[in-house]
């Protein structure tokens, strides 16, 4: 039996210290944009860290049924858009309009003028637009020249 | 205008599609669009609440559950959230996706679901429109999105300079005029007197005669142009320097009125350089921009007349490929236009050096990485010139082939005059030599207005960019409405929190019914762990924000009804960090009392005990104080802003972890003049040390957005909650520190408390 379970909602439980009662708990990636898969901190309800883990898949705290559960949370936990084709960028009035297609399909988002794709150390691109949207840029199958632009 | 943003940005529905409404026979007063499913993939799904039932229609199909049985929790991802409806025994009903766009409107929800309060003011259509819209519109602060718009508006600012434009304009015309003269006389002179002198049809004297006349003429013409230009040139760039200068000025009044919420939101060094840069963008452009455009304009047209005048043929092979050079003109500003916006990217990346290393110059010093900040730099500023070369780079290519293309044009317009000049007069194709002079003249005159244009339209790219960017702060609202805030009270110190609710962000209410009651004189001390809400509740005092719900009162009034600057003028606060201007101490200390009289000066900074340190300073009270006062230690920076609080004599005093900063010798000044500063005031003092709160009538515990316990200090600590778990925790620290304590597991203890708070 695990010590993790997962609900419906992602949320995630832990039985902690062997005791009866589930605790609601996070996992939260040390490094989200540089070393996604390096070093978790699993932190209770109240922000306390229970465990720090540097790889999840080697963690000697971990069983294959608490990886699977954990891997399915992260899932949910680093979901963000991945683009894969850039239709346009337009200057507009104190925004620049992106519409491009994503894996989950066609979407339009805006940034700032002043806000500017950044690139990460392992040489992917990542744009954060008004609502605080992520957008991962690895690669493209068109629209790499509007991009260029920018980069 | 919301329909469009809905459709050009969101690319979601801007209100709930009237099938819902027909479905459901309750009033709508909520819906929200949950637009992932559990797999993030993108879907439609609106959840409706009406006053009993909330709906979740997918597809058409609804389950709906009454409200009042339904309990939430909400999940956070980093791209995706969720809101989970649980039965009353917490069982999941249903988990509802949603991306982060939709965040404000379902942080309305839960807020509704969990308060059950489906009391709005708005329709259901303004709640989702303006949750949605918030930070689109926040962005996109201006009305003027129209580029023509916006340079009309720039143009309205020569308004106040009306006379000055007209003689420029009229400068301007004249020497574009005078400018065509010189080449029709030219022609004149070989085709009325060289010609005929040398076919002998004119004699001498004659020639001489008529050649001075014309010589004189073109003289004139060239003294008059000048005078045209000189006075175009004066009237227009001195009227650019005025209009920049007022922008200027505008924009800093206006950002004096705004809110400190506009301040959280838009970097010092964007503000600084929209008063500084942008408006030095846009004077070429004002000076010169529309009026050499015009001119350039009526330079080509008149000069294809006058080609087309002189020799129609000829006239035509000149002008048809106007259009095209032109076009190709436009052709070349859009990309040189992408290639700015890289410059700007770049340029960006090399000030953010700037900004960031040399404020932290001592860190940089003292981990010695002076080495790392100037590699970073130069790999910065030499991306930047990359881009700067390709702008150089795509330019000079451009140019060069553009006038090639127009030299072939002149050297076709040679070809196929030749044979007409060597014709016989009396030949239907001759053309004279003087009319051809004149031609050649007019033809070297063309290229002028094409450059002229091109670089136009690269000065009008940068000047509505800048003024897209100065007009964004200039229409910035404040968000505090304050048409009702006129009453000029003086006040007495009574303060009153009613149910006060409060967020930053719209989203996470800091503070969740806040109610208290202050007594004119009374001393509050108010504690609790960091981000608790304590300095929230005395910037709201200060309406540095305004309240979500509830009411704020001072002697009974409504803080909304109040003047802002006269209630602020008698509340004074003194920050853990005060803020100094760069200036003398004198003038540090009179800031908020200018004409204070130099006795009073020296009475407050004695009351401050700062007098004496200020006379230990050469220049003493006319010491300056350096940018933000570094010249002086934290203390004494401290201190002086003490005096000026005590200058302003306040009715209520805000001491913000005044002590906090320094030694325990400064500590102890610094407390010693609080307690003559407080006497006779409303004083409300958050302290994380308790013990500077000895003097307090009532202490309030702040925790989590909502006051956990009120009382005195005797009072507290016998409740035995928050107060005294705080008190325990800071006095085993102080036995720690002096060594009274040997048992380790304390140490551990008080090191867990630490951390807790």
């Amino acid at each position: 039996m695990s010590k993790f379970k997962l609900e419906l909602d992602k949320k995630l439980f832990y039985l902690k210290n062997k005791s009866a009662e589930w605790v609601e708990v996070d996992l939260k990636p040390c490094f989200p944009q540089t070393f996604a898969d390096q070093y978790y901190s699993l932190q209770d309800d109240k922000g306390e860290e229970i465990e720090l883990i540097e790889r999840i898949e080697k963690s000697d705290f971990l069983d294959e049924l608490d990886i699977e559960i954990l891997n399915e949370y992260i899932n949910f936990k680093k979901f963000t858009f991945v683009i894969i084709g850039i239709y346009s960028i337009a200057e507009d009035f104190g925004l620049r309009n992106f519409k491009v297609k994503t894996v989950q399909g066609d979407r339009s988002f805006q940034t700032g003028l002043d806000v500017w794709p950044r690139v990460i150390n392992n040489g992917a691109i990542l744009i954060d637009d008004l609502y605080g949207e992520q957008y991962w840029i690895h690669d493209l199958e068109f629209g790499q020249d509007e991009l260029n632009a920018l980069v | 205008m919301k329909t469009e943003y809905f459709e050009k940005y969101l690319q979601q529905k801007e209100k709930l599609p009237s099938f819902y409404y027909e479905k459901i026979e309750e009033k709508v007063l909520f819906y929200a669009f949950s637009d992932f499913d559990h797999d993030f993939q993108s879907i439609e799904k609106w959840i409706v609440v009406t006053a009993t039932r909330l709906y979740v229609f997918e597809n058409k199909l609804e389950n709906s559950y009454f409200i009042d049985d339904l309990k939430v929790r909400e999940g956070k991802g980093h791209g995706i959230n969720n809101l989970t409806l649980l039965s009353e025994s917490k069982e999941v009903l249903e988990v509802i996706w949603y991306g982060q766009r939709q965040n404000i409107v379902f942080a309305q929800l839960k807020y509704l679901l969990e308060e059950k309060n489906i009391n709005f003011s708005k329709s259901a259509d303004e709640i989702y429109q303006e949750g949605l819209l918030k930070p689109l519109l926040k962005k996109q602060a201006s009305t003027e999105v129209d580029k023509n718009k916006v340079v009309w508006r720039l143009l309205s600012y020569l308004g106040p300079y009306k006379g000055d434009v007209i003689i420029g304009s009229i400068g301007a015309v004249l020497a574009t005029l005078t400018s065509l003269v010189p080449a029709y006389l030219s022609g004149k002179i070989i085709d009325d007197i060289i010609q005929p002198f040398q076919d002998g049809n004119l004699d001498s004297k004659e020639a001489m005669s008529i050649g001075f006349v014309l010589v004189a003429t073109l003289g004139i013409t060239y003294f008059l142009r000048e005078i045209f230009i000189w006075l175009r040139l004066k009237k227009m760039s001195v009227m650019g320097e005025m209009v920049a200068r007022d922008l200027r000025r505008d924009l800093f009044n206006h950002i004096q009125k705004l809110d400190m919420d506009f301040f959280a939101n838009n970097h010092t060094g964007s503000i600084i350089s929209r008063i500084s840069s942008d408006t030095d963008r846009i004077w070429d452009f004002v000076a010169f921009g529309v009026v050499e455009v015009s001119i350039a304009i009526l330079s080509l047209v008149t000069l294809s007349a006058m080609l087309i005048g002189l020799d129609f043929k000829l006239g035509l092979l000149m002008t048809i490929p106007v259009p095209v050079i032109l076009y190709a003109i436009y052709l070349h500003g859009e990309k040189m236009k992408k290639i700015f916006l890289r410059c700007w990217r770049k340029w960006s990346d090399v000030t953010a050096v700037l900004s960031d290393a040399i404020p932290g110059m001592q860190v940089v010093k003292s981990f010695n990485q002076e080495e790392r900040e100037m590699k970073r730099f130069a790999k910065r500023n030499q991306a930047a010139i990359d881009v700067f070369v390709e702008v150089h780079d795509s330019w000079t290519k451009f140019w060069p082939i553009l006038f090639f293309f127009v030299h072939v044009i002149m050297v076709s317009v040679w070809a196929f005059a030749i044979p007409r000049l060597v014709a016989t007069p009396d030949s239907s194709v001759y053309i004279s030599a003087g009319t051809f002079v004149s031609f050649l003249l007019y033809m070297t005159m063309f290229l002028q207005p094409i450059e002229v244009i091109g670089q136009m339209a690269r000065m009008l790219n940068r000047a509505t960019s800048s003024a897209y960017r100065i007009f964004e702060i200039l229409d910035t609202k404040p968000s505090m409405d304050t048409k009702s805030s006129v009453d000029k009270i003086k006040l007495n110190g009574k303060i009153d929190f009613a149910d006060v609710i409060f967020s930053y962000d719209g989203v996470r209410n800091v503070l969740k019914g806040i109610n208290f009651n202050i007594e004119k004189g009374e001393m509050i001390g108010l504690v609790g762990p960091s981000g608790s809400g304590k300095s929230t509740i005395t910037k709201l005092l200060n309406r540095f924000y305004d309240i979500s719900s509830g009411s704020i009162k001072l002697d009974g009034i409504d803080i909304k009804n109040l003047d802002v600057g006269f209630m602020r003028r008698q509340i004074a606060v003194v920050h853990q960090d005060p803020y100094l201007f760069h200036g003398t101490i004198l003038d540090n200390i009179r800031y908020g009392n200018e004409n204070a009289d130099l006795s009073e000066v020296i009475k407050a900074c004695k009351i401050a005990n700062s007098h004496e340190f200020i006379m230990g300073f050469k220049d003493a009270y006319d010491t300056t104080v350096g940018e933000r006062g570094q010249t002086l230690s934290g203390g004494e920076r401290q201190r002086i802003s003490i005096a000026r609080a005590i200058l302003n004599n306040p009715r209520i005093l805000i001491l913000d972890e005044a002590t906090s900063a320094v030694d325990t010798e400064t500590e102890r000044k610094i407390q010693d003049a609080l307690d003559k500063l407080i006497e006779g005031r409303t004083v409300i003092a958050i302290a994380h040390r308790l013990s500077t709160l000895r003097k307090a009538n009532r202490i309030f515990v702040v925790k989590a957005g909502n006051i956990e316990e009120v009382g005195t200090h005797k009072e507290l600590m016998e409740m035995n909650g928050e107060y005294r778990k705080l008190q325990d925790m800071q006095t085993e620290m102080f036995n720690l520190m002096h060594g009274d304590v040997e048992d380790p597991k304390l140490i551990t203890k008080v090191i867990e408390g630490v951390k807790d708070e």
